[in-house]
């Protein structure tokens, strides 16, 4: 048995971790050697509980250079720093403001922290609750397994304050009916003493579960080093506002804890670690108590309607998966009590008929605070195999699995499985039930969520999406795979507790269009991914500063790196086919497409092996109205939909947006912020709005050795150089030619005939491929090039005013607008 | 580089009323044809429910929402064999997103665009239609179209099923001059629907198949078929429609 596992021990070496939590790519990779507990790859199998070998510990346990000798160090150094399984699980992390004014506070800081150490990588998550205190706080924790037991079973006492050696005080865990919660284990004292699992956590796991009103903040690590026993990380805090129940504003800091495991005393006590944080200028001392090898924690009760059957275990792919086991694998702790059997028959359930049942049949919760979710086994709905129904004011807390949908009898299952209701093929409606905790859970369909995760054949998946890639000879359900992909992994162990506990916020927070959550480490994975289609290479460009109000462009390639010709569409964001995902300061997301949605079937081109297809776009005015309308950090990603399952993502763009800073920049940005203006520049028109027209006008002739002006320019030039209808009022703009190159000859002042027509195609609407201000651009740059002799290459230092790359020459240019244009 | 020359013989349409007012529920029927003289297999995931047809609609205030059912489901494949010149057509509820929030903020133009796989390889997009959102006309109409905004009538009516406090809000909307809006406010209330003889055939399977989406076994959907079955007796036919409709299964295009 693996005790303290020597795997994975800190050896004493520095490990610097990413803010992704990445392990930093010069550091040696030596953690990946038996890191016990939760791992998306892991093989499978029931958490399992192991008893503590007290006594001597064997193998080499001490770290550092050479060994110690216990008859002559005093008890102090008789330690070693914790390993990483030690580090790796649940935490109880509790704050104490640290000075003088500390007591007037008197306050409860405390929640769960999660560790997750894994091959090369090391997150840190924490949810923490906030209470005065009137009393001597006592521990909160709720253990679903004690709680699953029985109604006697106590509450194990888990120390909240390290002893002198810097190792916790004893646990106390009353013997009893505790046996009925661990079967084969075998207590015959009145009390167990210094009760220990493997890697520092308690015999009995247990989860900091605490009131949703004391909640307070979360914070995630943004880089981590571990040495010699001392864990320190920078971190973000986002913290919770109770009023709105949203996170509304965030701050940094740094924690410094240290891990050390007595040799000798108090061996089989829980891991401690003490140490210090700074967070929004306030520094506390810290302590830390593991609670489990696993991150959380549920308890789930199963109703079964009558005739039907709960699938307690089912062998897939040669291995036996429970619900429990396929939970733990993913760092969840999810025991399940099988309760009533006997619910009325109902061969059709509605939402309503659902939630009645939830109301009627869920036993009582062992504290207001228990983290609990209800599963039925039903009848049917529809053509359902499961849904997660109940997303009322107290959402995500009842799930269920429909046993009589039936399958068809098609090829791409498996023999077993032809014909037959669900609960008759065991392993199918275990995913299913599985999948629809997941949803109780927040997580999303990965054709649904708003990260865009691939889609493949995990359990989030539909099972229609999974048949998908079901065949003849690779038949569904053996195809499936019974474990969450890496971007749920992610969000199950470090989405903050808002989001993932039943009964709080509501489906769609997250991974819905209700939020997208908090960014790394909650979606390190999902948004650092690599791209479905490894042939393929999208690239975004963006300024990488800009003040708010200025004009702003974005360029994408898209580059064939494989060795054989593909197809795909067009790289304009009017389609809809290619995207942009926008992380904006306060952490809230959108998605960016231009004002035109053009519409038709899937465009598509052949883009040869070596090939690169170029597009530019405006992205200063687009589906979601100025795009950088407020000042701070903004993260954009480009996505290109090849087809219905393929994704190309580009890596991410931050753009930092300053407020204006001298008056031609406030003049500039009073006049751009108006929507009108920005309309005007996303359509590359003004219609018949004379105000707006002037409008444009001032900044054309005021300010256009700016983009901005010349934006503005090059808009009127485009418009004036053609007519306007509105047949709804029977009224006419007539072309003004005069006008039109006049404004056109404003915007080329002080531009290379590069730089006028990256502009002119960015303020052409991308759906107008004939829109004249670009030919009048490349003619104007070819009369230029026949003149100067210029080879319209880009002039040294051209680059646009955008801090955009020059690129190509005004024809290539043309032919990127033409070949972008539907 | 070259345009690839593909034509498909399967179409997508979304119909929706041109014209229609905040306080009614907005019902769209999404087709999938087979314009061709081949028969061929598609998906028959044509609901909202399932996931696989979505739907944006996008507002007078610039936002893009997508039209969504309130709660996730899982699903297996669906398939039928759509011969040429036959059509599977299925209502949509077009009142919410995913997250049961509005999907319409106000009064104006609104563009809607559909697409839907009928199969692993093909994704087929509707062309955009554009409608437009009209305000309610009276005081009654406006306590209506504030029900149309309450996530527990939202979900009620897309559950056929009464949910949470909105018995109040039914009652009103089943007292909707708008017989679409009447029907489904009925069902949600579990009451015989008294706006049926108002309606179309297909109309009145477009709101059932939209709130209960096919195949189904719930009774009121049973019975519906059942009753236009009995009339649909030359195809083709209103009644055939809207039976094929209920049932899930695709009919000769008139």
């Amino acid at each position: 048995m693996c005790h303290d596992c020597n795997h994975g021990l800190d050896d004493g070496r520095v490990y610097r971790f990413d803010p992704d939590g990445e392990l930093l790519a010069d550091e040696p990779d030596v953690m990946g050697v038996g890191v016990p507990g939760p791992h998306p790859r892991a093989v499978p199998g029931p958490a399992t509980v192991q008893l503590p070998v007290p006594g001597p510990i064997s193998g080499p346990v001490l770290a550092g250079p050479g060994s110690v000798s216990v008859g002559t160090i005093g008890p102090a150094l008789l330690s070693r720093p914790c390993s990483f399984p030690v580090l790796n699980g649940s935490w109880l992390i509790e704050f104490t403001r640290s000075g003088p004014a500390a007591t007037a506070f008197n306050q409860h800081i405390r929640g769960p922290m999660r560790i997750e150490v894994q091959d090369a990588s090391l997150r840190i998550s924490g949810d923490i609750y906030v209470r005065r205190l009137r009393l001597v706080a006592t521990s909160e924790l709720v253990n679903p397994t004690v709680v699953l037991a029985a109604a006697a079973v106590p509450t194990a006492a888990v120390p909240t304050a390290p002893d002198s050696t810097g190792d916790a005080a004893t646990a106390t865990l009353t013997a009893g009916p505790i046996t009925a919660a661990l079967p084969g284990l075998a207590i015959t004292g009145e009390t167990l003493t210094s009760v220990v699992g493997p890697n520092g956590a308690p015999l009995i796991p247990s989860y900091p579960q605490l009131p949703m009103s004391q909640y307070s903040w979360y914070f995630r690590s943004t880089g981590v080093t571990y040495s010699g026993g001392t864990l320190s990380f920078s971190l973000v805090r986002h913290v919770w506002n109770r009023t709105s129940k949203e996170f509304s504003s965030e701050d940094v800091g740094s924690m410094t804890l240290s891990c050390r495991r007595s040799v000798l005393v108090n061996r089989n006590t829980p891991a401690t670690m003490t140490g210090t944080a700074t967070i929004g200028h306030v520094t506390y001392a810290v302590s830390a108590t593991k609670t489990s090898n696993l991150y959380r924690g549920c308890a789930v009760e199963v109703d079964v309607m009558t005739g039907r059957t709960w699938p307690s275990t089912a062998v897939h792919g040669g291995a036996v998966r429970t619900f429990t086991d396929i939970y733990a694998a993913d760092g969840w702790d999810m025991p399940v009590r099988l309760d009533e059997l006997t619910i009325p028959d109902d061969a059709s359930l509605t939402v309503a008929e659902l939630e009645t049942l939830l109301t009627a049949h869920r036993g009582a919760a062992t504290s207001a605070d228990q983290w609990r979710l209800w599963l039925l086994v039903g009848s049917t709905q529809g053509g359902l195999l499961g849904l997660m129904f109940d997303d009322d004011s107290v959402p995500r807390e009842g799930s269920v699995g429909f046993a009589d949908a039936t399958f068809g009898n098609q090829d791409y299952l498996e023999p077993g499985a032809r014909g037959r209701p669900l609960d008759e093929v065991p392993d199918a409606f275990l995913r299913t039930l599985v999948h629809e905790a997941g949803h109780a859970l927040n997580l999303f369909h990965p054709k649904h969520d708003i990260h865009n995760p691939p889609i493949g054949t995990e359990i989030m998946n539909q099972t229609g999406d999974v048949m998908g890639f079901a065949s003849p000879t690779n038949q569904y359900p053996g195809n499936a795979t019974l474990g969450f992909a890496s971007h749920d992994h992610d969000s199950l162990i470090h989405s903050p507790d808002p989001q993932v506990r039943p009964g709080w916020k509501n489906f769609g927070w997250g991974h819905g269009d209700l939020s997208a959550g908090l960014p790394t480490p909650v979606d390190a994975a999902g948004l650092t991914g690599g791209d479905d289609d490894d042939d393929l290479v999208l690239t975004l460009e963006l300024p990488g500063e800009m003040y708010v109000g200025e004009y702003v462009t974005a360029a994408f390639t898209l580059t064939n790196t494989g060795p054989v010709a593909r197809s795909v569409p067009r790289l304009n964001l009017a389609e809809g086919y290619l995207r942009l995902s926008h992380v904006l300061p306060d952490g809230s997301f959108a998605r960016s497409r231009d004002v035109v949605v053009a519409c038709g079937s899937r465009p598509s081109s052949v883009l040869e092996p070596g090939g690169s297809l170029a597009a530019r776009a405006q992205v200063f005015y687009t589906s979601e109205g100025v795009t950088f309308d407020r000042s701070g950090k903004h993260i954009l990603r480009a996505f290109l939909d090849l087809d219905e399952g393929t994704t190309v993502r580009s890596d991410r763009a931050s753009v930092w947006v300053r407020t204006p800073s001298t008056p031609d920049e406030v003049t500039i940005a009073s006049t751009m912020l108006d929507p009108a203006v920005g309309r005007a520049l996303a359509l590359g028109d003004f219609g018949q709005d004379l105000a707006l027209r002037n409008q444009l006008d001032a900044l054309a002739q005021h300010h256009s050795a700016t983009d901005s002006g010349a934006a503005a320019a090059l808009v009127l030039a485009n418009a004036l150089a053609r007519g306007h209808s509105d047949h709804r009022r029977g009224s006419r703009r007539e072309p003004e030619p005069e006008q039109s190159a006049h404004y056109l000859e404003l915007a080329a002042q002080g531009r290379s005939p590069s730089a006028l027509m990256r502009l002119a195609v960015t303020v052409a609407s991308p759906i107008e491929a004939g829109a004249p201000v670009v030919a009048q651009a490349l003619a104007r740059a070819s009369g230029e090039q026949t003149s100067a002799g210029d080879t319209a290459a880009a002039a040294p230092g051209d680059a646009g005013a955008d801090g955009v790359a020059a690129g190509s020459g005004p024809e290539q240019l043309m032919a990127d607008f033409m070949a972008a244009a539907p | 580089m070259s345009t690839d020359p593909g034509t498909p013989t399967v179409t997508l349409t979304l119909g929706v009323p041109p014209v229609w007012s905040l306080d009614e529920v907005l019902i769209g029927t999404i087709t999938l044809t087979n314009t061709g003289q081949d028969p061929v297999m598609v998906s028959s995931r044509l609901t909202l429910a399932e996931g696989d047809l979505a739907v944006e609609v996008t507002g007078p205030d610039g936002r893009t929402r997508a039209a969504g059912w309130p709660w996730s489901a899982d699903s297996g494949l669906r398939e039928v064999t759509l011969p040429g010149g036959h059509a599977l057509e299925c209502g949509v509820l077009l009142l919410c997103t995913r997250s049961s929030q509005p999907l319409f903020p106000g009064v104006g133009e609104y563009v809607f665009t559909a697409r839907f796989s009928i199969d692993a390889q093909t994704m087929l997009d509707a062309p955009a239609v554009r409608a437009v959102a009209e305000p309610a006309s009276d005081d009654p109409a406006r306590a209506r179209a504030r029900d149309l905004t309450d996530r527990d009538v939202i979900q009620s009516l897309a559950a056929s099923g009464e949910l949470g406090a909105a018995g109040p809000a039914l009652s009103r909307l089943s007292g909707s001059p708008h017989p679409s809006t009447a029907l489904a406010a009925d069902l949600a209330r579990g009451i015989a629907p008294a706006s049926t003889d108002r309606m179309d055939p297909v109309e009145l399977a477009a709101v059932m198949t939209a709130v209960l989406p096919p195949p189904t076994l719930d009774p009121r959907a049973t019975a519906a078929m059942d009753h236009l079955i009995a009339g649909a007796r030359l195809p083709g036919n209103a009644q055939a429609r809207a039976a094929a409709m209920l049932a899930g299964l695709p009919h000769l295009q008139a």
